[in-house]
């Protein structure tokens, strides 16, 4: 009778438990914070975590965690007019022609952009191998609504300008993680590509013209920021990836 | 062969005399139609009326006669025996089942001995019930094998081996396959299959003629190994997956031993994998049904 009853509580727990086949990932990078520390940033090529000059600062923190329990909190101090203030988190080695890059950032506090501030760029060389080539490509802005609202945009520093919006002054949400997640195809002739979404929505997507000059890339998840009101500007940055395929809002990095 | 001449003379007078009224019962049990019980009985009118006209009077012991496909067992008077037939001669077997029942009784016969038939056995034991004789059947053959239920379908080819144990009508059946990779998309992620089920369950024999139909349902297990392609860290996954099987295989029982058959089952898997990849999570499911076919030789001893 036992041994039925126990049958029968097996053969439910087996109904109700589906199996899960792991068939690999597309994931070439992740950065979750959660060893407590930006180790996962260290890169041999020039890349890393880099705030200048003090009092901007990067660090691993506990305060905020869009999962598990760290993030990486970017300070900055922008209290020069027009002068900017940076802490970035940088990705520049062997980084491949055609890749998503995403990341999820916090906005503790409302803050009043006066200048710019930057969040997410893709950077460029002339040059492969020349580091003294480098320069930007596209970055990914909040800017300050009349209303006081931010609302997300990308600059196109080729053009000067910001490339067309897919969605009209997307909003910025503050207090509430957001993703920003960019597809880039870096390529020198008509199959080119720069796409970027914010929470899953098409923001702008650059298509059918050479993106840098050279296949490399950089890829940098920063709180970089002139004439930003209140100061100091905090922003945290946590599960950023860079992926074959898109993360999307809902994307998995590590099980 | 005197007294066959005489029984199929016998048989054919009582076949007329059946026009007028059938006997209101017969002494003879058979398990089958081959032969029936009425062929046996009217193949033992002459014997047991020796006038040649039909009779109602029934011997008072029961004739048993069952039906092994390739060959029968008559019981009477505590005297049993089997014979071989794999042509199965309805009318032949009758004959020879009223010779040797009469041979029992004890009705007295022509000078001649009864036919040397291919006898398997002859005992004296005690009347028992018709039973069923133990035999074992294993059917081996090339399998083809598809999903359904996944986002894409898959086929698979390679070989399938089953084994029938039991009686001519109920048997345990046990099986296993082994088919060839095949590839499928799901979520955008080609995966190569390879599936290897097996069950276990009953084989109920429901046409038990020259052409033998059966259905085995049972439970059923699998081991399924899923390799990706196109993704930039694959792994190989292995899922054990369980469920339920239900088929039928029709054999031609061309030969003694040897038959020729053709199956078509399904599977159905209770809980089948989620086909899991970084960062996108969940991107489809293992097949929830399998259907699978077969054909190849029924080998039976």
């Amino acid at each position: 009778m036992a041994i039925g009853r126990a049958a029968i509580v097996l053969a439910v727990l087996a109904i109700g438990c589906t199996p899960r086949a792991q068939l690999g990932t597309e994931l070439l990078w992740i950065s979750t914070f959660e060893g407590g520390n930006l180790g996962a940033w260290s890169d041999p090529g020039g890349g890393g975590p880099r705030s200048d000059p003090a009092p901007n600062a990067l660090e691993a923190s506990t305060e905020e965690a869009h999962r598990g329990s760290y993030s990486a909190k970017l300070t900055i101090v922008p209290t020069i007019p027009d002068v900017q203030a940076a802490a970035s988190l940088m990705r520049r080695s062997g980084l491949p022609v055609e890749a998503y890059y995403s990341a999820w950032y916090y906005v503790p506090s409302a803050v009043t952009v006066g200048k710019f501030w930057t969040i997410f760029k893709l950077r460029q060389r002339t040059v492969a191998d020349d580091a003294s080539t480098e320069g930007e490509l596209y970055d990914g802005n909040i800017r300050s609504q009349p209303n006081g609202e931010l609302t997300f945009l990308v600059y196109d520093h080729r053009i000067s300008g910001q490339i067309p919006q897919q969605t009209t002054a997307p909003a910025v949400p503050v207090g509430e993680w957001f993703q920003v997640e960019a597809f880039y195809r870096n390529a020198q002739d008509d199959t080119g590509r720069a796409t970027f979404w914010l929470d899953g929505a098409l923001v702008g997507d650059v298509t059918g013209m050479p993106m840098a000059p050279t296949p490399w890339v950089e890829w940098d998840a920063v709180n970089v920021g002139a004439d930003l009101t209140p100061t100091p500007v905090t922003l945290y940055i946590d599960d950023a990836a860079i992926s074959l395929t898109r993360v999307g809002p809902d994307g998995i990095l590590e099980e | 062969l005197a007294l066959c001449v005489v029984l199929a003379a016998g048989s054919v007078r009582l076949a007329a005399a059946d026009e007028a009224g059938k006997p209101e019962s017969t002494p003879v049990q058979a398990s089958d139609q081959c032969p029936s019980a009425e062929a046996v009985w009217a193949a033992l009118q002459p014997v047991v009326s020796p006038g040649g006209a039909p009779t109602a009077t029934a011997p008072p012991t029961p004739i048993a006669v069952e039906d092994f496909g390739d060959g029968f067992q008559v019981t009477v008077n505590g005297r049993q025996r089997e014979y071989a037939d794999d042509a199965r001669d309805c009318a032949r077997r009758a004959r020879m089942a009223a010779v040797f029942a009469a041979l029992a009784l004890g009705v007295s016969l022509p000078e001649q001995p009864p036919p040397r038939e291919p006898a398997v056995r002859v005992s004296a034991a005690e009347p028992r019930p018709v039973r069923t004789r133990a035999t074992t059947e294993i059917e081996l053959g090339p399998a083809f094998e598809s999903s359904v239920g996944s986002s894409d379908g898959v086929a698979l080819i390679g070989a399938s081996a089953r084994v029938a144990v039991g009686g001519s009508r109920v048997k345990a059946v046990g099986g296993v396959a082994v088919l060839a990779p095949g590839d499928a998309t799901v979520g955008a992620v080609t995966i190569s299959h390879t599936h290897v089920p097996l069950d276990l369950g009953v084989r109920v024999v429901t046409l038990a003629t020259r052409w033998e139909l059966s259905v085995d349902v049972g439970v059923a297990a699998g081991w399924l190994r899923l390799r990706p392609t196109g993704v930039e860290a694959a792994e190989t996954a292995t899922v054990l997956e369980w469920g339920a099987r239900a088929g039928v295989v029709l054999r031609y029982r061309a030969w003694a031993h040897l038959a020729p058959f053709i199956g078509g089952a399904a599977q159905w898997v209770a809980s089948p994998a989620d086909l899991f990849v970084l960062p996108r999570g969940v991107v489809g499911q293992a097949p929830r049904v399998w259907l699978s076919a077969s054909a190849g030789a029924n080998v039976g001893f």
